[in-house]
């Protein structure tokens, strides 16, 4: 563990060297991902413009759910986005062979090698705006509340996390479907949306997008002190499932990987 | 003509060579939509939301043609003009070649348009055997003859606009930051997010000076027959300002461009 720990902060280190040499590229990242960032804001604050209360959830509400799915987004694209792409890529090209060799956990290194601070505007963005909406919904900030919500939080992020290593993984298989991981962008999507929209409309829908539908909602309710039992146990259960799910599957597709020269 | 015919077919070949990459842009296409047509239907069936002239099965049928609509309209072409022929400097052996460079990119766009056009109008063709009136097209033959020019000028802005981003990247050391203003403005702006007519006003009438109503939302709406005729031929006639307009951005773009660009080594 401490290993791993040491392994990361070399790799945080090497990550913002980059940072300093590709100064234009970074610039670019700032703009866009603080583009993203209010576009998701923007677009709820539009579709609650013309009611007050939607699924159960009042405006303020949806509202607080898109910030801290953005504060989860922001944080998922500076630390996990870019390793995705890459995993993508370098199954794509046949270049896993060389991080095989690593005397490294291979799961560990692909999913951190890279950072991308330039999805740090996002971050910034939606913190404010989730801030702000606590403000207006005179949330009482106890050490109870906020220990408990970074809990579930973080157990969300896991959560999202291993569905995702599972999708990617599945490259291994069908290596040209690279484009996957830009799909999953838009299933992660999702997740800022209520769960009782996607009941309302189709209990199949509800079954497919089910892990999905407590990555960001069971956090957010515990800010709410709407949290049931039901959120708290179906996030913790999903997520522990879907973690060793996902890294047996990876060791598991380790054994059918073939490079390009083999 | 034997020319065009060549070019397009070999770009429909590496377009059907990556029928399954193409078919996860597709549905990568359709996702959002889907969301939001949840969101509404869900919003109707409770009635927490009201738009006038809207019900449940109109903002169904706007949701499903604005994925069909946006699989033939929505150009992706300016990541090529930037990245590979402006940045990797393959631009070069486009200006050695006898025919113009925007008729090139032209066919080169086409072909996968048309496939990705081709996945959505088969499930659109098997939603409505089991229900015909979820799409709520307007088939009159009236309507069809008003559809054809709409639709060509609209995919003549999309595609003049794509390209106009794309040869930005003459000037800028990295665009991307630029190309994904661009796709959120597009979102918003071409009516992804709800019908423009229900944004609040500052927004819509801003909408409205923009060309992005007219290379997605506006053909939808001629798609489910909303529009009159004295509005269709409003419609047709700022359609033709705007590719007139972008054409001549576009063409002085060029011009300017061409100048400055270099390439090294090739």
């Amino acid at each position: 563990m401490k290993r791993y720990l040491k392994v990361y902060r070399y790799l945080l280190k090497i990550n913002f060297a980059k940072l300093v040499i590709y100064r234009t590229n970074f610039v670019s990242s700032l703009v866009s991902s603080l583009v993203w960032g209010i576009f998701i804001i923007v677009q709820m604050l539009l579709l609650t413009s013309r009611s007050t209360q939607i699924f159960g959830w009042t405006k303020n509400e949806l509202l607080l759910l898109t910030g801290v799915f953005s504060v989860g987004v922001g944080l998922f694209h500076i630390f996990l986005t870019p390793n995705f792409e890459n995993i993508a890529a370098l199954v794509n090209f046949g270049r896993l062979d060389a991080w095989l060799l690593k005397p490294i956990d291979s799961q560990f290194l692909t999913s951190f090698m890279y950072v991308n601070f330039g999805a740090v505007t996002r971050l910034v963005a939606a913190m404010a705006f989730t801030i702000y909406i606590l403000v207006q919904i005179q949330f009482k900030l106890t050490w109870v509340s906020s220990g408990v919500f970074l809990l579930f939080f973080g157990a969300g992020l896991l959560l999202i996390y291993s569905v995702w290593m599972s999708v990617v993984t599945l490259l291994i298989w069908v290596p040209r479907l690279s484009n996957i991981v830009e799909f999953m962008f838009s299933i992660m999507g999702m997740a800022r949306f209520p769960r009782e929209m996607f009941q309302r409309y189709s209990q199949v829908v509800l079954y497919i997008l089910f892990p999905l539908t407590f990555v960001i909602v069971s956090p957010t309710k515990v800010l709410l002190a709407k949290a049931t039992l039901f959120d708290a146990i179906g996030l913790f259960l999903l997520t522990t499932l879907f973690f060793i799910g996902s890294r047996k599957f990876w060791q598991f597709a380790m054994k059918y990987y073939t490079s390009a020269s083999s | 003509m034997k020319k065009i015919v060549t070019i397009f077919s070999l770009n429909l070949h590496d377009a059907l060579d990556s029928r399954g990459r193409s078919f996860v842009w597709f549905l990568l296409a359709v996702i959002n939509p889907l969301t939001l047509l949840i969101f509404w239907q869900g919003a109707f069936a409770e009635q927490s939301i009201s738009l006038s002239g809207w019900n449940s099965s109109s903002i169904t049928s706007y949701y499903l043609l604005l994925m069909l609509t946006s699989t033939l309209l929505h150009v992706h072409i300016e990541e090529e003009v930037a990245e590979y022929d402006i940045k990797e400097g393959k631009l070069s052996t486009y200006l050695l070649k006898p025919f113009s460079y925007l008729g090139f990119k032209f066919l080169t766009e086409f072909p996968y348009r048309l496939l990705q056009t081709s996945f959505a109008v088969l499930i659109f063709i098997a939603i409505s055997i089991f229900y015909p009136r979820l799409l709520g097209i307007d088939l009159t033959f009236q309507n069809i003859t008003w559809l054809i020019p709409v639709f060509m000028l609209a995919y003549g802005i999309s595609f003049l606009f794509k390209m106009i981003i794309g040869l930005i990247t003459f000037w800028m050391t990295d665009y991307h930051g630029l190309q994904e203003l661009v796709f959120v403005t597009l979102l918003v702006l071409a009516g992804f997010v709800m019908p423009i007519e229900f944004y609040p006003q500052f927004i819509s009438k801003f909408a409205y000076m923009t060309p992005f109503p007219y290379m997605i939302y506006y053909p939808v709406l001629v798609l489910q027959g909303k529009l009159l005729p004295f509005e269709l031929a409003k419609l047709l006639l700022n359609q033709l300002l705007w590719v007139s307009l972008l054409y001549l951005i576009y063409r002085s773009l060029w011009v300017k461009g061409i100048k400055k660009y270099t390439a090294i080594g090739i």
